[in-house]
């Protein structure tokens, strides 16, 4: 024993240099090894966003901001810069200039007759506009290239501009004054109209063009010069009035059409949303029903009316299809009929560009709200781990009252409200589509998440018996019973976590939700429970709510007379979560039933009370004083009677009044960040980040928004002449991404140099990845004349809506005759048809026997002549 | 006339007119705004519809055509009559309500705008404006004179020196410089450049915090000194024309022949001469400080007085126009009266009675 243990010393003292070497190697190497995992599994733990804090900061003045944001004191402008302030951004290593859709341009003309004769009153004459407006001039020179050409309601960044892009595209419009002058012509003749000198007269007098422009927005103004000088070289004589948005309040939208005080005015439109399928915009633009067309829906001026435009519109609106094809030939009508009519004439539709300091990472391009969406508060980031501090500026901080009844209704708090709230559903940046996350977090479709059952359009489900719906007389909730129908029935699973003041959330936020809809959105002015606003707008859907049932394995179905051919939108109307915990909606209804505030601005101007904003700290005392007294008396609201105890209120009470205590806001919700506070002499808001652990959602999880997968046409092999008969191929690659794919949907059309469309469909993916070939046989070429073709592609990425477009030419020859193939019969010529002539064989035959005739008398004679002699 | 008797008459004037002029605000804006008010309510209204109507999850009404009429026609009307705009503007209710109203100092509530502390009492929203027009402008109004008086006197005493030349030159091109050009030039100078002050005149801690006042003293520093350098200049080559000019009075030359010191020349005879005018325009200015500076406050983002007037004017939020009208008025007859009091004490022979 002593020997083996003095072996044993021995090897030790002998070997302890390599040993202890060894040893530190290999700690060296583990060490950098379990700190590596251990980072990678704190990252793969780690929830929320990935920033520490935010503060939004105002800053009115655009340029300002945007040298900030060069400076470094901002991290990112959440307002559009003036383009010539992003050109000079782009130049700068430490800026990143962001390109987003923006709005439109367009013109309304005024349609009505008139006494004096009013050239757009002529629809022809309105149509030729197109051809005269130079769109391309003023997407590269008045927007500077931050924009495109829109002749439509969609522009290419719409989702239901891919349903109409053809249509229109065949519709040939484009700048061609030529042709513009040609319809005038016409048009105006045929209404009497002379051209005298160059200018248009109708009775003596020139044809006067009242053209309203917008003088507060230098480029309107531009446009408006731009468009006069189109319609002077036309031959009309233009009328130009300057103003700004009252002015226009006044002579545009403030008179008669048919008293001609304008004739044409510029309009601007913002972007209001992005959506899949949008229901109104083409009744807003186009049908004479919504009220936005000349008339403006009054009933004492004449008007422009379109009866098919307001019923095909109508049914957009209403959901009055069975389809989505049958939706899309609606929308294809309503939009190919507007152009016609051309009583609103779109011109472009922009690009704003935002700007963030190359420091900031991870921003996400929405294509509805560009750089300020929910997305980006959550992504963005410093560095690719968590924390840090940004500072965003915005163009304005605070401008209504924040209650999420009928408050936070301006995008500027919305834009952040969004960032302390998490939805159960979004919507796909750059799809419109709506999603959710997974339990294994998956982006999925909503209708992947929640199940839905429908019997829709036209049929009914029975409801549960025991499913349960608000009962306004008996003041609580009550089983449906027997005998109530739904179209459709949604079933999801709640998922249950903190809200910020560390309380959990539970089923009763969602039936406290519920009672609210019920009780306010079907209340009669002089209830205490009726909002003028919010009542009127929840009305309808609260009588389309028909019961709800909770199943033990916190599992809930919903029950709602709501049909969509897109079952993600039922599934997206089921969901039944609460943004904010019943304590805090039970004590703002409590100070809005004893009339302290309203809930809403008509509500708060009608009472004469503030409008409610728990931003604030006298309002959010308002509520903590409700929850005072409720705590005090024990109180639970009667929706919740059975639902939670004495215990469970008192302490959601005590929790909340705690929070007003610290932060001195009532504005408690659940998301990635919370509310810090609003400082209005700062003009500033901060947020920070939710720790709470039971946050479900992971580090990272939107990062795959932070690209646009849209995709790119890459190369187009085309011969540069296609024979006709023959069969022809076109080969082309795409990327989406930056990546090749064979997922984008490649579409083509040959258009004739009338513009006609012949040929048209979609192109194959084959290998490698990214290729695609349109085959064309031999009957699709004979279809060809000869002469010059245009090949249009529209590349798009299911991962991004907006397409890409590409067009060439190519030539179409006759057919090539091969050698030893039978000679095919040559075409008449008209020189032939119209006097029969000789075929050049016989005629060469003849010359040769004629020529043979004469040398053989001309022979003959002389051999004559010489035997004479 | 005896001095109480002044007063009270004079004030009573003053009042007239000041009622005078709230009238005429209101019979002009009336008529003309409020078809123009019903007009944009209108538009705004289906602007709103349909942005709304455009979401994810639209009010239910956004899918029957009749309800969205319905829906505009009720939100228009409750807005017309949130606006008072269902009665005319010569109606007692509305314009008889207007006088009184603003007689016992409630100018009511505005249509639009909010105070950042998220009221919509006009009175809270002139109220949130106006101290941060006078601890700019007022103060800058008030350190320009100071140098202004004080430098114009040093030229005064040696007329044609360096001092009186560079003070002329000044003087001239102060007055001809717009402040807010000269205000951005100083941001990107002193703010992006060299990186002394900070851009934003405002600072991002609020009042609570210890550091406010250092804080919001060193971001005002470069709107305060843009305005004072660009003010000083006139008012010195105001003060010393009137300086040069009171000196040739024979009386000053009976003076400096009694052996009067210089120093009680200056202040003792010429400035008590030259106070009338100079407290005329002081006072003036003072007041019109008050304003503030539209496109100023916009440059160093400044929420003033100036900033308000012109997003109500462009909004058309009536009772914010007629109640910063009101206070404008009221501060200049003040200012009228202060000086028709001050010039009594300062020149005797314009005292009354």
């Amino acid at each position: 024993m002593k020997r083996i243990i003095r072996r044993k010393l021995h090897f030790l003292t002998v070997n302890y240099r390599k040993i202890v070497g060894l040893t530190l190697v290999f700690v060296f190497l583990t060490s950098g090894v379990f700190s590596n995992m251990a980072q990678v599994y704190a990252q793969q733990q780690a929830k929320g966003p990935y920033l520490d804090e935010i503060t939004f900061v105002h800053y009115l003045d655009e340029q300002i901001a945007a040298k900030e944001v060069q400076a470094g004191n901002l991290q990112a402008y959440f307002w559009r810069i003036p383009l010539e302030v992003a050109d000079q951004m782009k130049q700068d290593p430490n800026v990143v200039v962001t390109e987003s859709p923006g709005g439109m341009w367009s013109l309304v003309l005024n349609p009505v007759t008139t006494e004096k004769f009013n050239p757009f009153s002529s629809r022809e004459v309105r149509y030729a506009l197109n051809f005269l407006i130079d769109r391309e001039f003023l997407v590269t020179d008045i927007l500077r290239g931050y924009g495109a050409a829109q002749v439509a309601v969609y522009g290419i960044y719409d989702p239901d501009y891919l349903v109409i892009a053809d249509e229109v595209d065949a519709l040939g419009i484009k700048y061609n004054p030529a042709l513009a002058n040609t319809m005038i012509n016409e048009a105006m003749t045929k209404a009497g109209a002379q051209k005298v000198g160059g200018k248009w007269m109708m009775g003596g007098e020139p044809v006067t063009i009242k053209f309203f422009i917008r003088s507060d927005d230098p480029r309107r103004l531009a446009v408006g010069g731009a468009v006069t000088s189109g319609l002077e070289n036309a031959g009309f004589t233009v009328e130009k009035v300057l103003g700004d948005l009252t002015k226009a309040f006044e002579i545009v939208y403030g008179s008669d059409p048919k008293e001609a005080k304008w004739h044409m005015y510029t309009e601007g439109w913002g972007r209001s949303g992005f959506l899949k399928y949008d229901t109104v915009v083409d009744a807003q633009m186009y049908a004479p029903w919504f009220g936005n067309m000349p008339g403006w829906g009054e009933e004492s001026y004449a008007s422009y009316k379109h009866p098919d435009l307001d019923d095909l519109s109508r049914r957009v609106s209403t959901g009055n299809f069975s389809s989505k094809a049958e939706r899309d030939e609606l929308i294809r009508k309503v939009a190919l009929e507007g152009i016609r009519e051309s009583v609103r004439v779109f011109l472009t539709s922009q690009i704003e560009p935002y700007v963030a300091n190359k420091n900031f990472k991870g921003g996400v391009n929405d294509f509805g709200a560009g750089l300020k969406t929910r997305y980006t508060l959550v992504n963005g980031r410093l560095s690719d781990n968590q924390g840090g501090s940004v500072k965003i500026g915005m163009k304005q901080i605070y401008q209504g009252s924040w209650n999420n009844i009928a408050g936070i209704k301006d995008s500027y708090s919305q834009m952040i409200w969004n960032g302390l709230n998490e939805p159960s559903t979004l919507t796909n940046p750059h799809t419109g589509e709506i999603i959710a996350a997974d339990k294994t977090g998956k982006i999925i479709t909503v209708a992947e998440k929640r199940n839905v059952e429908t019997a829709g359009p036209k049929g009914t489900l029975d409801v549960p018996a025991d499913a349960l719906n608000w009962d306004r007389t008996s003041q609580s909730f009550k089983p449906v019973g027997s005998g109530i129908k739904a179209t459709s029935k949604i079933t999801s699973e709640m998922n249950f976590f903190n809200w910020h003041h560390g309380i959990p959330m539970s089923r009763a936020d969602s039936l406290y939700g519920i009672y609210f809809g019920q009780q306010w959105g079907l209340s009669k002015s002089g209830e205490p429970t009726f909002d003028p606003e919010y009542t009127s707008q929840a009305e309808p859907g609260a009588k389309l709510f028909k019961g709800v049932r909770f199943t033990g394995d916190n599992k809930v179905e919903v029950y709602i007379d709501y049909w969509h051919f897109d079952p993600n939108y039922i599934a997206d109307s089921g969901g039944v979560g609460a943004s904010t915990p019943w304590e805090i909606d039970a004590a703002a209804e409590k100070v809005v039933v004893e009339k302290k505030a309203a809930f809403s601005r008509a509500g708060a101007t009608a009472a004469k009370l503030p409008w409610l904003s728990m931003i604030i700290k006298n309002d959010a005392d308002l509520v903590k004083a409700a929850l005072q007294e409720m705590k005090d008396k024990g109180i639970i609201p009667p929706a919740l009677q059975g639902v939670v105890t004495r215990e469970e209120a008192i302490k959601r009470y005590d929790a909340a009044i705690k929070w007003i205590n610290e932060k001195g806001h009532a504005i408690i919700s659940n998301g990635p960040f919370w509310l810090v506070g609003y400082n209005p002499d700062a003009r500033t808001i901060i947020v920070r980040r939710n720790t709470d652990p039971t946050y479900p959602t992971a580090l990272g999880f939107w990062k795959e928004f932070e690209v646009a997968k849209t995709a790119q046409i890459k190369n187009v092999q085309v011969p540069a002449t296609v024979e006709a008969g023959k069969a022809a191929a076109v080969r082309i690659n795409v990327d989406i991404g930056g990546q090749p794919s064979a997922e984008a949907q490649l579409t083509y059309r040959i258009v004739d140099p009338q513009g006609k469309t012949v040929l048209k469909g979609e192109a194959k993916a084959t290998q490698p990845i990214g290729t695609y070939d349109i085959a064309f046989a031999t009957a699709d070429t004979s279809k060809l004349s000869t002469g010059s073709y245009q090949l249009k592609l529209f590349a798009v990425s299911p991962k991004a809506i907006k397409p890409d477009v590409y067009q060439t030419s190519f030539l179409v020859s006759p057919p090539i005759q091969q050698p030893g193939a039978p000679r095919p019969e040559a075409p008449e010529s008209p020189l032939t048809s119209a006097q029969p002539a000789l075929g050049i064989e016989t005629t060469v035959i003849i010359g040769v026997v004629v020529a043979v005739i004469v040398v053989g008398a001309g022979i003959a004679l002389f051999r004559g002549r010489a035997k004479k002699v | 006339m005896g001095l109480g008797r002044f007063v009270v008459t004079r004030t009573l004037n003053l009042v007239l007119v000041l009622f005078a002029v709230l009238f005429l605000t209101l019979a002009f804006a009336g008529p003309a705004t409020d078809n123009v008010l019903k007009r944009g309510v209108d538009v705004y209204v289906k602007n709103d519809i349909a942005s709304l109507c455009d979401k994810r999850n639209p009010p239910s009404f956004c899918r029957d055509a009749n309800l969205i009429k319905q829906q505009m026609e009720e939100i228009k009307q409750r807005e017309i009559q949130n606006l008072g705009l269902n009665d005319p503007w010569w109606s007692p209710k509305r314009l008889g309500y207007s006088i009184f109203s603003l007689a016992t100092l409630n100018l009511g509530e505005s249509y639009f705008l909010r105070s950042y502390g998220g009221s919509n009492v006009v009175r809270d929203i002139i109220l949130e404006a106006l101290p941060k027009t006078i601890l700019l402008f007022t103060t800058s109004t008030i350190l320009s004179l100071i140098i202004g008086i004080f430098i114009g006197i040093r030229a005064a005493r040696k007329p044609g020196g360096i001092l009186d030349r560079f003070i002329s030159t000044i003087g001239v091109a102060s007055g001809t410089l717009p402040v807010w050009w000269v205000g951005i030039i100083a941001i990107v100078f002193f703010s992006y450049t060299l990186r002394i002050f900070p851009a934003r005149a405002t600072p991002l801690i609020p009042p609570t915090d210890p550091a406010y006042i250092p804080a919001l003293l060193y971001h005002m520093t470069l709107p305060l000194l843009t305005i004072t350098l660009l003010g000083f200049g006139s008012w010195a080559y105001l003060v010393r024309n009137l300086v040069i000019g009171i000196m040739q009075e024979d009386y000053i030359t009976v003076a400096m022949a009694k052996g009067v010191p210089e120093r009680g020349i200056l202040y003792g005879h010429v400035l008590r001469s030259a106070a009338p005018p100079v407290i005329t325009v002081v006072v003036l200015s003072l007041s019109g400080s008050l304003g503030g500076g539209l496109i100023t406050e916009a440059v160093f983002d400044w929420p003033g007085m100036g900033r308000l007037f012109y997003t109500a004017i462009g909004g058309l939020d009536i009772p914010i126009i007629i109640g910063l009208t009101y206070v404008y008025t009221a501060i200049y007859l003040a200012s009228i009266f202060i000086i028709d009091l001050l010039y009594g004490f300062f020149d005797p022979r314009v005292k009354a009675g």
